[in-house]
């Protein structure tokens, strides 16, 4: 596993003592290493920024120096982000102990007691470079966990609609905001054929990664399996019906055994008749607006899809109004705390939604930004999702 | 005088850590003859302006030269130096820096048959 460059250190010497530095470079080169030198703190700093501190493996520091002593240099260094991770060996006399602790305290690594020791400096700097390696590594496997779930998260980003279908005399709004890289809300809306729009809010029961898997998987079933149904004849209740029964049993036959399920609002809104089929499986109900009131709340048909097998979902039907506004939300909408643990609430969220709004879109801003001032700086926990459709 | 001029065990050491290299020993031994008046002149010269500062500095540079050579009680002698800087009470120091540079006189003969005998 480790390489005999590893070994190597290129060691940072500062003293304002050309004899310390002349015997100190010769002593790290007889040990294999590479040694830089340098009379004061000031100088030494520029050198170690100069890479953003990629040039130096170790620092071997003198405490008494002209210009910027030993103190002044480690403060530096660990106020600077690229800097405080290089092992800082402090070179002392042992009447200077209390120096030495105070450089400890201060986040040196150890110290080098004068006169130099060749076992003790092959000691110190062999166990900073171990220090350092291991650092650099868990760095490493962070950066690219890192990458992994920005890589994650553009893929995400693909499985949520980039266009939303416009019908003429409808506004169609969606507003998406992850607590993290990757999430477990998604929504959606498209066209089934050419007179029905499909409406979709979903939330995974769980976060991260699995949660990211398991909502493409259900997104993506939803709109495949709803496409194909609404393309052949049949009432919207009972196309609606099939579509959602086979999105939930193929996720408990094929994925049961992951304990993952998501709650979802799926509806078939028909742009002529303007009604609104649905199926809302175990999601907070969706509203109906206007009038600055909520007219209808468009309660629970059945439970949480990818947990009973079998199950039949209970389908029912709205009308959207001139004027009115159908919004559906996730959980991360009520559920946000502010910094005193109280949640947004249903009501707070209804309350908005009956003041007056001139579209689909200035609603969900609004909502949004009370949510904004209500987390104030409280991370935000949950993913939230908003999906608004207005009947103009 | 008993104790000895240096310390054998700390000229071991030395060479030990420039990997045994005589003539870089010679080279620092060079250095070290040619680096001390300068230092000890500072000394003098930051007492008669009262720098307490550079005093502390020149002192705690030849402690630490001549404990490298082993040259204890050099080292010993500049320590009592450099806390008098660092106190800033330099009243008693001439007298000292005297007594430094007749030891520090030895310690460069001994060093110096060192280095000629290679």
């Amino acid at each position: 596993m480790i390489v005999e460059s590893d070994h190597r250190a290129r060691v940072l010497v500062v003293d304002d003592n050309e004899l310390n530095r002349k015997l100190l470079t010769r002593a790290l080169e007889q040990q294999g290493h590479s040694a830089t030198t340098t009379q004061n703190g000031r100088e030494a700093l520029a050198l170690l920024r100069k890479d953003g501190g990629d040039d130096f493996d170790v620092v071997l520091l003198d405490i008494l120096m002209p210009e910027m002593d030993g103190y002044a240099t480690l403060a530096e260094m660990q106020g600077d982000s690229l800097l405080r991770h290089i092992p800082v060996i402090m070179i002392s006399a042992l009447d200077e102990m209390d120096s030495v602790i105070r450089c400890i305290e201060l986040g040196a690594t150890d110290y080098l007691p004068k006169p130099f020791n060749p076992t003790l400096l092959r000691a110190r700097i062999g166990a900073s470079l171990e220090k350092k390696r291991l650092r650099d590594q868990e760095q490493k496997v962070l950066r690219a966990l890192e990458r992994e779930l920005e890589i994650g998260r553009e893929i995400q980003s693909g499985f949520l609609p980039r266009e939303l279908p416009q019908p003429p005399g409808w506004e169609i709004a969606a507003r998406f905001q992850p607590a993290h890289e990757v999430a477990g809300d998604f929504y959606d809306a498209f066209y089934l054929g050419e007179e029905k729009v499909s409406l979709v809010v979903g939330d995974v029961c769980d976060k991260g990664v699995g949660a990211a898997l398991f909502m493409a998987l259900v997104r993506s079933l939803f709109r495949a399996l709803a496409l194909r149904n609404f393309a052949t004849k049949g009432s919207d209740a009972a196309r609606l019906e099939y579509t959602i029964t086979q999105t939930n049993d193929y996720i408990v036959e094929t994925h049961g055994n992951s304990n993952m399920f998501a709650t979802a609002f799926v509806a078939a809104l028909d742009l002529k008749s303007k009604s609104i089929t649905y199926v809302n499986a175990g999601q907070n109900p969706p509203l109906i607006i206007g009038n600055n009131r909520v007219r209808a709340e468009l309660v629970r048909t059945g439970p949480a899809i990818g947990v009973i097998p079998g199950m039949k979902f209970d389908v029912l039907d709205a009308r959207l109004e001139t004027g009115e506004t159908l919004l559906a939300y996730t959980d991360g909408v009520t559920d946000a705390v502010d910094p005193n643990r109280n949640e947004f609430s249903a009501n707070r969220l209804e309350s908005l939604a009956q003041l007056e709004h001139s579209s689909a879109a200035d609603l969900l801003d609004a909502i949004q930004s009370e949510l904004r001032n209500h987390i104030a700086s409280v991370p935000q926990i949950d993913d939230i999702t908003l999906l608004a459709a207005r009947r103009m | 005088m008993l104790d000895p001029v240096l310390d054998a065990s700390a000229l071991e050491n030395l060479l030990a850590t420039i990997g045994g290299d005589k003539g870089f020993l010679g080279e620092m031994i060079a250095s070290f003859v040619s680096d001390s008046p300068k230092l000890i002149a500072a000394m003098q010269q930051a007492l008669a302006s009262n720098q307490a500062e550079d005093f502390r500095r020149a002192a705690h540079t030849l402690k630490s030269n001549s404990a490298n050579f082993g040259a204890t009680n050099l080292s010993q002698m500049a320590r009592e130096l450099e806390d008098m800087g660092k106190a800033g009470s330099l009243s008693t120091a001439n007298e000292k820096i005297v007594r430094v540079e007749s030891e520090y006189a030895r310690v460069k003969q001994a060093l110096l048959e060192k280095k000629a005998a290679g």
